[in-house]
């Protein structure tokens, strides 16, 4: 039979052929698990019995304090399962596959690596909102006791969703990392009850800092927003970290923030409100990993890498000097995203922010990837980063203790300490801002001449791929 | 509409100076080889020779440095997507779902790989009937025997109908039955014409499933051909032939026909017969000496030419290095 003449010629007959096959699969799976299964009638039960006892005191003197209670028990519940044990199930969400054998079975089907990160998270939020369905006539029911913000509920409900939307995303991505940290999470999560209260209070605050003049609606998009864009992000670094090296994804990771921030900036700029400007910050630290990780990888030498890039043309080959993998590409990332961020805040803001600060972040940033070229055969080059910045920190604490007439020549010695003496210690500095721009401006100048100089070099490379990815793509691809 | 697929290329995959380096491993040197379509491939080498490297770049799960290998027409470097429309991939460990039944595990399949309604059922039960796995269709997979998921993943590569087909150690940890029930499964796929490329440890069941023999030896390929001339050492220039010689009424006759005919010598004395060596290279040579050895008044029964197992062929393979 030929199988390829019937795929195309059959129309769906049931919903499971209109969905992705791996949501199918996950969700066969996941409503058959005991974890399902007993938080489902567990949180029943709670609700049962909660309303029981909110039924009793009805009428009664104390009823607004058991009522008062009684609604703190009821979020309390839902935060449990929304913020912490439903998004906790993406732990094992990869490591499964990993641990069964399955991911090079499904990576050869049609489905692309995103597509399989994308079902499974799918597949716990289904879950998830199944469950948050089933409490929801229990919550209206509370109405007819009267003093219940019925609108107010669902809005801090919806945010409590978009909340566990991005940490399910955040378990998934961990479920690709060792089992030790995994365990790691798992019991700091499940020990502390800090993340669902800071889950659960930043939602009611949230809705409780909607200025007058600031529509709800504006708040729940500018929420859904930071929400969408960190659960993406969470995905195509799952992705990254999943597909096969000839399905390879890591540009995208790079190209997420790059979208965010100035949408966010935008929002605010429009907007004025300061949860614009929240959000624009909250992206800080998804810059930071796409930085750091774009850093510490090698230059790709494989062609199928540039191959997406080549086909888009000269839009696409300005594209790969960026979002090529390898840190010499983003090495010019770095420097669009920090010189990018400062003009948008010297424009967010009131008061300029002078070009040395950018110019020692960057030199601070990169400072790390010269060190590496000379551990070439480091295995964890992200951990070696991590700990040469670490270094680098320990210095900054060291020059504070150090005799003042020291102390600044040591922390704008190295570009990290200097960067941090220039937004935390400025004020103390013995020779003020001109000798931050010209002791620190000039270790930090130095570096950057240095990573320039590599950069450049090592960047020979994307013209490279370029030769050899417009060579295989102008072979005729024939039966011979 | 269906479209008519266009008619695959006589060499089905060509491999061309294929190279793969990880950070201090060159797995594959150079390796290059061609597979006929129809051709049933037996891919023989030690641990860490480079066949599942091999294996992971023909099915577009890994990308070479350097080299091509092209199937169907399609380079996988450049089109990786139509190559897995060609190519089914049943690696050493098959993977299994926990709460998952054998029904639901190839249904799973038959979904991602684009069946939708009637005709995903209609290929799902092929396959389960194919494979003989409709009597366990209910079953949950963790219940199943190394031979029933052994033949559930073989189940699943043939969800789609590929072409070629990539099987890594297959048969490792199957008891005889099952090893047997594999072998009638790699025949009927031959006979519908798949193009199958198998490794094993167990050289000589390849030699009896597999019409090629390639042969890995530290990422480079030592040997590319037919298993029957392995075998009989014909891919060596032939120096002499080893022949086991069966007699009615004694071996004094054989041994004394041996002492008094040129070139002739006795190996190894055996209860009925000897194993006898000619030092000659020419089947010429071979058959006069049986015509003699009758004449001579020697009551032959059994005159057959000493095979070498494949085992002895691959460790000489091995010493003498590439070919």
């Amino acid at each position: 039979m030929s199988s390829a003449a019937v795929m195309s010629d059959v129309k769906p007959d049931d919903f499971g052929d209109r969905v992705s096959p791996i949501l199918v699969k996950e969700l066969r799976q996941g409503l058959k698990t005991k974890l399902f299964v007993s938080t489902f009638i567990v949180i029943q039960a709670a609700m049962v019995l909660l309303l029981g006892m909110r039924l009793l005191a009805y009428n009664s003197e104390g009823m607004d304090v058991a009522g008062g209670m009684l609604e703190g028990l009821l979020w309390m519940a839902l935060g449990l399962m929304i913020l912490i044990v439903m998004p906790l199930r993406g732990l094992n969400a990869i490591s499964e596959e990993v641990k069964a054998n399955t991911l090079d079975l499904v990576a050869l089907t049609k489905m692309t690596s995103f597509r399989i990160v994308a079902g499974k998270w799918l597949a716990l939020m289904a879950q998830t909102v199944l469950l948050t369905v089933a409490v929801l006539p229990y919550a209206v029911l509370r109405y007819f006791f009267g003093q219940v913000d019925i609108v107010g509920d669902l809005q801090t409900l919806a945010l409590m969703l978009m909340a566990s939307s991005a940490t399910t995303a955040l378990c998934v991505a961990l479920s690709t990392a060792a089992p030790a940290f995994r365990l790691m999470v798992l019991l700091g999560m499940l020990l502390s009850s800090t993340t669902m209260m800071g889950g659960l209070m930043a939602s009611r605050t949230i809705m409780a800092s909607v200025s007058p003049g600031m529509s709800i609606t504006v708040t729940l998009l500018l929420a859904l927003f930071g929400c969408v864009c960190y659960t993406l992000f969470f995905l195509l670094e799952t992705t990254a970290r999943i597909a096969p090296q000839a399905e390879v994804h890591p540009w995208a990771r790079r190209l997420l923030p790059l979208v965010a921030f100035p949408v966010a900036g935008l929002a605010f700029a429009l907007s004025g409100e300061e949860l614009a400007m929240m959000l624009f910050f909250s992206f800080v630290p998804m810059i930071t990993w796409a930085v750091v990780v774009g850093l510490t990888e090698l230059p790709s030498t494989l062609v199928i890498t540039y191959l997406p890039l080549e086909k888009r043309g000269l839009l696409g080959r300005l594209a790969g000097v960026v979002l090529h993998p390898g840190w010499p590409s983003a090495v010019v990332y770095a420097t669009l995203v920090i010189f990018g961020g400062w003009l948008a805040l010297n424009l967010m803001a009131s008061k300029y922010l002078h070009v040395i600060h950018p110019t020692l972040l960057l030199a601070a940033v990169t400072m790390p990837v010269l060190i590496l070229l000379g551990f070439s055969r480091a295995k964890n080059r992200l951990g070696f980063y991590v700990l040469v910045q670490f270094l680098c920190f320990l210095w900054f604490v060291v020059a504070q203790m150090a005799e003042r007439h020291v102390k600044d020549d040591m922390e704008l010695l190295v570009p990290t300490s200097a960067f941090l003496a220039s937004v935390a210690d400025m004020g103390n500095l013995r020779g003020g801002f001109d000798l931050v721009v010209a002791l620190g401006g000039g270790v930090a100048g130095l570096v950057l001449f240095i990573v320039a100089v590599v950069t450049l070099k090592e960047l020979r490379l994307v013209l490279q791929m370029h030769q050899r990815a417009a060579a295989l793509l102008s072979k005729p691809a024939t039966h011979d | 509409m269906s479209s008519v697929p266009p008619p695959l290329p006589r060499a089905l995959v060509k491999v061309r100076d294929l190279h793969r380096q990880f950070e201090n491993v060159h797995a594959v040197k150079g390796i290059s080889f061609e597979i006929q379509k129809g051709q049933v491939v037996g891919f023989i080498g030690a641990n860490g020779a480079g066949k599942t490297t091999t294996m992971r770049m023909m099915a577009t799960l890994d990308v070479p440095n350097s080299g091509s290998i092209e199937i169907g027409g399609a380079d996988v470097m450049q089109r990786p997507q139509d190559v897995r429309q060609l190519v089914g991939w049943m690696p050493d460990h098959y993977g299994t779902y926990a709460s998952m039944t054998v029904f639901e595990y190839l249904d799973f399949f038959a979904r991602a790989y684009g069946l939708k309604g009637k005709a995903r059922k209609e290929r799902v039960k092929e396959v389960m009937d194919f494979a003989d796995l409709t009597a366990l269709s209910d079953r949950m997979m963790n219940k199943l025997s190394k031979g029933m998921g052994q033949r559930l993943c073989f189940g699943r590569m043939l969800i789609p109908d590929p072409e070629f087909l990539i099987l890594d150690e297959p048969a490792a940890g199957l008891d005889p039955k099952a090893r047997l029930e594999f072998k009638n499964l790699v025949r009927l796929l031959s006979q519908r014409g798949k193009t199958l490329f198998i490794s094993s440890h167990i050289l000589s069941e390849l030699g009896e499933m597999c019409d090629t023999m390639l042969f890995i030896d530290s990422g480079k390929i030592v040997y590319h051909g037919a298993a029957e001339t392995l075998r009989r050492g014909e891919h060596q220039v032939a120096e002499r032939f080893v022949v086991e010689v069966r007699v009615l009424g004694g071996t004094a006759e054989l041994n004394e026909w041996a002492q008094v005919n040129a070139g002739w010598s006795v190996l190894e004395q055996k209860r009925d017969g000897a194993l006898m060596a000619l030092e000659s290279g020419e089947p010429e040579a071979l058959a006069e000496g049986l015509k003699r050895m009758i004449q001579g008044g020697v009551r032959v029964v059994e005159f057959r030419r000493e095979e070498r197992r494949l085992e002895d062929a691959f460790v000489e393979m091995l010493k003498g290095g590439p070919s």
